[in-house]
Order: structure tokens, then sequence, then C-alpha cells
């Protein structure tokens, strides 16, 4: 792995980067690859969030030197001959994307009692 | 075009990547991207593409600079914004603007002949070992050559050149001819030294 700087450490569950969170919650649903997280963070976002492969191997290395993923390519036959890495959660991560999840549902709920704003008024 | 070369063209920009970014992942950018292209316009891919490195080539870069931070990280900083102050100086035109712009530029390039010169490693004991005189002359050259590049390219109008960049360009031109002079001196005073410091009894004989 590339070590970077950022993330290396996270005490704080202070909320993460766009990138980072998306990709957490794309992992939520289960170890993929690179190209396959793409697809459902384009997907979960409702297109809105298209990341380039720069952006999404820069934050997929942040959050392994941060321990919130870990590469299982060994765990996949296909992955031999595809040369695809695959990641999944660490315990760490899986707790981090439930602490976003959560904030983001937080978030919805404070709306939800706001005539006009996306939910049935109170 | 065909796949192939957009993903050609793509593998060549991902040269841009710090080298340990790259070594690391070259493979799996170009292979995202390549799946990109074959999912959707190959047009949009591009567009985004183009903004992901735009930002993504800095970002990682600076990354890497912060975690393995060079002797020499100060003195690129300084001379970027010597040269990027320099291009807003020639750009201003004349005016107070212009004097502010060289001064800054001038303090960033001393700061950054300074910290390069603090960066390097101990190896030459004096001043006479560390400044060869090739490396003078080759500056002094270098100077006079961008120098009289500079007064001959048309994008001074119609006049004169601009008074503050009058003053610069015949520093600039006395500091290259000094260089140079000073770099030819300490070349000729070199090799007299050298034929002087070996014995004639000490040199091998030939035949």
């Amino acid at each position: 792995m590339y070590q970077t700087t950022s993330m290396v450490t996270r005490n704080t569950d202070k909320p993460l980067p766009a990138a980072s969170m998306h990709l957490l919650l794309a992992l939520l649903r289960g170890e993929n690859h690179g190209y396959g997280l793409m697809r459902l963070v384009d997907e979960q976002s409702q297109g809105t969030v298209r990341m380039g492969p720069g952006t999404l191997y820069g934050t997929l290395n942040r959050l392994l030197a941060g321990d919130l993923i870990e590469e299982t390519t060994a765990e996949h036959d296909d992955a031999v001959s595809d040369r695809r890495r695959y990641y999944q959660l660490t315990g760490e991560g899986e707790r981090i994307a439930r602490v976003e999840l959560g904030r983001l549902r937080g978030l919805v709920n404070r709306f939800r009692g706001v005539a006009g704003l996306g939910g049935a008024p109170a | 075009m065909s796949a192939g070369f957009n993903v050609g063209v793509y593998r060549t920009l991902a040269a841009l990547y710090p080298k340990a970014f790259r070594d690391e992942y070259r493979d799996d950018l170009v292979a995202a991207f390549a799946a990109q292209c074959r999912d959707e316009s190959v047009g949009r891919v591009w567009l985004r593409t183009l903004r992901d490195l735009i930002v993504t080539v800095p970002n990682q870069h600076l990354e890497s600079r912060m975690k393995r931070p060079s002797p020499h990280t100060v003195a690129v900083v300084a001379l970027s914004i010597a040269v990027g102050v320099s291009v807003l100086a020639l750009a201003s035109g004349t005016g107070p603007t212009t004097w502010i712009f060289l001064v800054v530029a001038l303090g960033a390039l001393l700061v950054a002949g300074l910290s390069w010169a603090a960066a390097r490693p101990a190896r030459a004991d004096t001043l006479s070992e560390r400044l060869t005189w090739w490396k003078l002359a080759g500056s002094g050259i270098a100077v006079l050559a961008v120098v009289i590049g500079l007064i001959n390219i048309p994008i001074w109008g119609e006049g004169d050149l601009p008074g503050p960049m009058w003053v610069v360009m015949m520093l600039s031109l006395v500091g290259g001819v000094s260089l140079l002079a000073a770099g030819l001196a300490l070349g000729t005073a070199h090799w007299f030294t050298r034929n002087r410091a070996i014995p004639k009894s000490a040199q091998p004989r030939v035949g």
C-alpha cells in the first residue's frame, strides 16, 4: 500500500469527506472491487456522485492507510485472472460507516417535520 | 478513436501521479478508465477524467510530499512563487504594482536560493569546492540567453521595455556577464592550481 499522511489515525467521529463516506457506505453492502465500487457509488447517489479513477483509488488508498478497509484480493480466484483488487470494511470501518449512516438519518429526521422540505408536515 | 487509443492516452496521463502512487495503482486506474469507456460515452468519461486528473494529481503530489518532505521542498515552493509572481509582474505592465510584484519575486528567489543552499549535503568544505567553474559559467550563459531571448520576443508592444523591466533586464545582463566571467576565471585558476599541485616527479611517465 502506498501510505499517505492523511487519515492514518482517526480518533474522532468527525464527518468523513464525501468520497470516503460514499465508498464506506458502498462497502456496507459487502466486499467489492474498485470499478464495482465506482458503479455502486454512482447508483446509490442516483448519479450525483461520479468518481474518476484518481478519486477512487486515492480515496481507497487513504481508507486503507486509516485501517478502515482492507484488501481481500487473495481470497478471490477470479481476481487473479482479472487482476482486480477487492476491498472490504474492517471492524472500525464498519463502525465509522454506521456512524455516518446514523448522522445522515438524523439529518433527514430533523427535516422531516419541516413542511415543504421533503417530509410530511407535523 | 479506438478504445485502445483512449486507454493508451490515459495510461500516459497517469504518469503524472507521484511514482509511489503510480507503482501501486496505475494498472487499476487504467482498468477503471477502460471499464468506464466500455460502459459510457467516451466523451463524458474524458470530461470527468480530465476534471479528476486536475484535482487528484496535485493532491497526490502534495500528500506524497507531506509524507516524505524533501529538504528542497521550501526551495521548490519559493521558486514556484517567484515564477508565478514574475509572470504577474510581466502581465501587469508598468506601474507601482509591477514593482511590488518584482520585489516579491526577488524575495522569493532569494529564499529559494538560500533554502536550496541550506538543504545541500555538506560534501564540500569550501565555497570554491562547491562552486565549480562550469556551474558558474553555465549559469551565466543561461541567464544571458534568457535575457537576450526576452528582449527580442515581441511582447513589449511598440515602445521600449517597461521601466522596471528595463532595470531588471540590465541587472540580469550584468549578472549573467559577471557569472560567466567568474566561472571562466575560476576555471582558469583551477587549471593553473591543479597543474602546479602535482610535482613533475609525481606525474606518470609516458613512454
